[in-house]
């Protein structure tokens, strides 16, 4: 074994140019795929990101409310006993209440008909961190004042409202009674392409104040768990916790969102209290296809270059089979077995695979910060709107630093297979009479 | 060319292997452009072929991020064209335009009828005619819905901090059958309770807001092939106005429990009783109400034909209609021959009957709107039927759900009139005397609720006013008073229905670009000329968006296909140094040595071509027969139906072979200029 390992790298460092032609080889197709794997990776953490803000935990659990026929509102009555028992658990790192609700906004020169969502903004690090405010469009501080609302910017103009202006909000409470209230818009936020128009987002406790409801009652509690916990195994720790610690009873997961679940709660015979536990995906419904398909065209692609270069791999181990005939001869005269032909052209391709693999990837991963440190534009609207940035997101996924090049090397192996069983067939008398 | 020939010929094993490397981008470009070109058209089918032609033209004024479909009717500013039919004319004149037609978009709310309001009417008509069965039938309905608001508002009780107590109450005087003893002496003492006690609670228990887009309806359906009605078409009768529906719209809110119920009967062939059973045991609690709207509906002879029928369904009669319908549902349902059965009597008695949504074709329907001003507008309309866009109908929310004439629509937005825009004119001087002064807020209110007071009547008034009068008919809007297109949009005739857009349908194999221009040209600068993509916002550019990452991931495969290509002619030609070198023995200079390793490598590309080409169009075929499904309603939109169905073409082919062509030199010239060193003597020795 030592001893293949040895031949394969003296082979490598015999033939200089060939081993530094296929290791380029290796090289750019390692870079290319952590390269493009980063970009995947910058886009779908910007939906994750996006989403976390605005939409979703980790893990939720919202409510639907029946207090007759026909008419599910998504209320959960003991919000805040729900969440103290769920943020409990050790591996949930943060939890916040939501409220959400469709109703008519109008601003001093136009109306439309879209949803307020009430936040706690102590408890929203993270849509903080996701909504930026406009140069000279207020403080989203403001946003924990009593009454106090954040409009995106498209809305805003649509409305005809600015920072300091009144937007009243018309919708129907609980008991379906008309309710209206007035919200203090104190702060503008930059579009976020997909998700954010035609959303407000205002102080919760005026939310509520708006919805007649209870302090206690909420739309939904989000949770987020520590990273390492998947949202469906955690989704079922929560499903287990609501089940053993309260009255409440768990909708059967049907993969949809929380207001997924009002439809079917419409037709169906029960009357009372029911809660829905959605995950992340769940939630992410209208813009989760963005991910699939990047998904799905970075696996293709993967896959076909993973073909090619185990064509191109393969045809060059032949030619060194070939090439080194005589030599497999000797080897095998002074008494090396079969399997120490096969190890060698083993490891030889594995050693190609896993340096050429290892130079392009890290050849990435600079790409990459320098991507990170000078942001290149989206060079299309579209793309801008669709994946919510400006400028072309990247993250380097660690792992990948490690798993491409071996990924490579494994492909190497799978190519070198075949010409390296061929190689170990030749009887040494064969070989030896072999002629360049 | 000659010596390459030969060299592919004589190196067959190693060429082929280049080939293939080559062919099988080949094949990705074939394939993966099919499936990204089938998407554009998909999108601009469901898009330009619905309803937005390929092209539309607004008015200058009009932002350019507004798209068609998103910001019309979220904003008080009307942008509209001053002379819309001259208009017209001029852009059915320009060349390549095949069809024009014209669009204004408003949102609009429908409130669905509530059961028990039907019940209520159907009550008030019998306790008006003395017909005392019906006061008991109606009452029953009431008495439960009267039951059920009560007992919610209890319900909820914990749950909100309103106080409903008074409501409670009253509701539950309704219930009680105290209430509804000897109607004979109390009609209007029953009536008056109703509206006192019931009437305010009663709600809308579904209303959606939507966006109503008014344009030609004729013309409108004769351009656009995706727009399809569906079931049946009642006509608007002459003096009145209607208005046509999306199927999943009317499906959603109008369609009563018993419709559903219907529904479910018709469709229980493919599922299991115990499906069956759970859909209907949730729908039963339902019915009380929903019957009322079903029995409101029939005639008394109807009514007593449905009961008759039900009672032989039975096989006895005993009780109300309610009973004998509540019977029919709560039948035994476990074994699949009861419901077979139950579906067999709906189709044979009850189907023509029982109608199934709360509003049916040929019924009044009030919808309502808030006006460019923002205060309500709201108009009493026939509902004539449904429509769907093709390859659209799995989307829960259609981008259009409501279709009507310009002048409908117009009522809905009602733009101010002349006199209207006088009083604001004073009222906002009056309101600047006021600052001036430092009036007292009395003054103030006082100013302020006499001029209202004009502003609301006119205001009031303006649907009046903006509308023309019915017999004006439908698709002609007073083209007299079309002014002239140097008038001001702000003084346009308040006759003329507002309108917001121009769809062009561009004519078969027109260069959409191109007449995009020449339409501007011609037009000028008072119009904006905006092409599907753009017009339909995010729809639009989701193909962009699609195209940009297949581009990235394309560029990637040929970035890998040329180094392997490049590799493997290195070693390729590395092994021929004896061969090259006697060539260059016999007196081939070392460009003309180059130049045939690259025409080489050029064959070797167009075998590529070929073989990449026949392979991507077979799959291509298979795709086509096959599709591949849409997962959900959003990529159902973006592939135009529950599956897509690419086609191979080949312009593809094309750019392949421009594609591959350029990959296999890039990827040959190092490794041919490498090989063509090699000294004669070398090779010779």
């Amino acid at each position: 074994m030592r001893l293949s390992l040895l031949f394969a790298v003296l082979n490598l460092k015999q033939n200089p140019r060939r081993t530094m032609l296929l290791m380029l080889g290796l090289a750019g197709a390692g870079f290319l795929v952590v390269l493009f794997e980063s970009v995947v990776a910058g886009v779908t953490g910007r939906l994750v990101d996006v989403s976390s803000a605005l939409t979703t935990g980790d893990v939720n659990v919202g409510g639907v409310y029946k207090a007759e026929v026909y008419r599910p509102v998504p209320i959960l009555k003991n919000g805040s006993a729900v969440r103290a028992l769920l943020a409990a658990d050790e591996s949930v790192t943060a939890s916040r209440e939501r409220l959400r609700s469709g109703a008519l906004l109008v601003g001093a020169k136009g109306f439309f008909s879209g949803a307020i969502e009430g936040v706690n903004l102590a408890d929203e690090p993270r849509l903080r961190s996701v909504l930026q405010v406009l140069p000279g469009k207020g403080d989203l501080d403001a946003l924990s004042r009593p009454g106090a609302a954040v409009l995106f910017e498209a809305d805003a103009r649509a409305l005809g409202v600015d920072v300091g202006d009144v937007v009243t909000v018309r919708s129907r409470d609980v008991g379906a009674m008309p309710t209206v209230a007035d919200f203090d818009v104190v702060a503008i936020v930059r579009d976020m392409g997909l998700v954010g128009s035609q959303i407000m987002f205002a102080e919760l406790s005026a939310v509520k104040a708006l919805y007649h409801l209870a302090p206690e009652a909420t739309g939904s509690v989000q949770l987020e768990v520590a990273t390492g916990v998947s949202s469906r195994a955690h989704e079922e720790r929560v499903r287990n916790a609501l089940a053993t610690n309260t009255k409440l009873e768990v909708i059967p997961s049907a993969s949809r969102s929380h207001f997924g679940y009002l439809r079917p709660a419409r037709e169906a015979k029960w009357l009372g209290e029911r809660a829905a536990v959605t995950t992340r995906r769940d939630e992410m419904v209208g813009i989760a296809w963005v991910q699939d398909i990047l998904a799905i065209v970075g696996t293709v692609t993967q896959l076909l270059i993973a073909a090619l270069l185990l064509l191109g791999l393969m045809n060059s181990m032949w030619v060194a089979v070939r090439a080194r005939t005589r030599e497999i001869g000797t080897m095998r005269a002074v008494g090396m077995g079969r399997s120490g032909v096969v190890g060698m052209f083993l490891f030889e391709a594995a050693l190609l695979g896993l340096g050429g693999g290892l130079v392009g990837a890290f050849v990435a991963a600079g790409a990459v910060s320098v991507l990170q440190a000078v942001p290149v534009d989206m060079p299309v609207a579209a793309l801008r709107h669709v994946f919510m940035s400006d400028t072309l997101l990247v993250r380097l996924d660690p792992s990948s630093l490690l798993s491409v090049p071996l990924l490579l090397s494994g492909v190497a192996l799978l190519a070198s297979i075949a010409p390296a069983r061929a190689a170990a067939r030749i009887p040494p008398a064969v070989a030896m009479r072999e002629h360049h | 060319m000659i010596l390459a020939v030969g060299a592919v010929r004589a190196h067959a094993r190693r060429s082929a292997l280049v080939t293939v490397v080559l062919a099988a981008t080949t094949t990705a470009l074939i394939v993966g452009g099919a499936v990204v070109s089938s998407i554009e058209v998909a999108i601009e089918d469901s898009v330009a072929r619905s309803w937005a032609g390929h092209l539309q033209v607004f008015p200058a004024e009009r932002p350019e991020t507004a798209s068609l479909i998103e910001s019309v009717g979220r904003s008080s500013v009307v942008h509209r064209f001053d002379a819309p039919e001259k208009l017209v004319n001029d852009v059915e004149q320009v060349a390549g335009v095949e069809a024009v037609v014209p669009l204004s978009t408003w949102t609009v709310t429908l409130s669905a009828p509530i059961p028990a309001d039907l019940a209520l009417g159907g009550l008030r008509r019998a306790l008006r005619h003395g017909a005392w069965d019906d006061v008991e039938l109606f009452g029953a309905v009431l008495r439960q819905t009267a039951a059920d608001v009560a007992s919610a508002f209890e319900r909820q009780s914990d749950l909100s901090l309103a106080d409903r107590s008074a409501e409670v109450s009253a509701a539950r005087r309704v219930a009680d059958p105290a209430y509804w003893e000897n109607p004979q002496g109390r009609t209007a003492e029953i009536l008056a309770g109703l509206e006192a006690d019931l009437e305010p609670l009663l709600g809308e228990s579904k209303r959606r807001s939507f966006l109503a887009l008014g344009t030609n309806p004729k013309a409108f359906e004769s351009v656009f092939p995706r727009f399809r009605r569906t079931g049946a078409t009642v006509p608007a009768p002459s003096g009145r106005r209607g208005f046509l529906l999306h199927e999943g719209v009317y499906d959603a809110l109008l369609e009563t429990s018993w419709g559903e119920v219907f529904r479910l009967l018709r469709g229980a062939n493919g599922a299991s009783p115990e499906a069956v059973e759970r859909r209907l045991g949730g729908l039963a609690s339902n019915l009380p109400s929903a019957s009322g709207a079903i029995l409101a509906r029939l005639s008394r002879e109807e009514r007593a034909a449905v009961k008759a029928a039900l009672d032989e369904f039975q096989g006895e009669t005993a009780g109300t209609l309610l009973e004998a319908l509540g019977r029919f549902l709560t039948l035994d349902l476990q074994d699949l021959p009861a419901l077979e059965k139950k579906r067999a009597f709906y189709e044979a008695e009850l189907r023509e009957r029982v109608g199934e949504h709360l509003v049916e074709p040929g019924d009044l329907v009030v919808l309502n709107a808030f006006s460019s001003l923002g205060f309500p507008t709201a108009q009493q309309l026939v509902f004539e039927g449904t429509f769907v866009f093709q390859g659209q109908e799995g989307l829960d929310q259609p981008v259009i759900s409501m279709l009507t004439d310009l002048e409908t629509l117009a009522a809905f937005i009602a733009l101010p009139t002349a006199e209207d825009r006088r009083d604001f004119e004073l009222l906002e001087k009056e309101f600047e005397g006021l600052d001036d002064d430092d009036g007292s807020s009395a003054d103030i209110e006082a100013a302020w609720f006499a001029a209202d007071d004009d502003a609301t009547g006119d205001a009031d008034a303006a649907p009046v006013n903006v509308a023309p009068s019915p017999d004006d008919g439908l698709s002609d809007p007073a083209p007299e008073t079309a002014p002239s297109p140097t008038v001001n949009a702000r003084a346009v005739s308040d006759r003329v229905a507002p309108v917001m857009g121009l769809a062009v349908v561009a004519a078969p194999s027109t260069s959409l670009s191109a007449l995009r221009d020449t339409l501007s040209a011609a037009l000028g600068p008072t119009y904006r000329v905006a092409d599907w993509q753009s017009s339909a916002g995010l729809l639009g550019t989701a193909g962009v968006a699609f195209r940009a990452v297949f581009y990235a991931a394309l560029a990637m495969l040929f970035a890998v296909a040329a180094l392997i290509a490049s590799n493997l002619l290195l070693i390729a030609w590395a092994d021929r140094t004896r061969e090259l070198g006697t060539l260059r023995a016999v007196g081939a200079s070392r460009p003309l040595l180059v130049l045939a390793l690259l025409v080489e490598a050029l064959l070797l590309a167009a075998a590529a071509v070929v073989v990449g080409g026949v392979v991507g169009a077979a799959i291509c075929q298979v795709l086509s027969t096959v599709g591949i499904p849409a997962p959900d309603p959003v990529l159902a939109f973006v592939f135009g139906g529950r599956a897509l169905f690419p086609t191979f073409q080949l312009v593809h082919v094309a750019g392949a072979a421009i594609l591959v062509a350029t990959t296999a030199m890039v990827a040959a010239v190092y490794p041919a200029w490498t090989s063509s060193r090699s000294s004669p003597r070398e090779a010779m020795s």
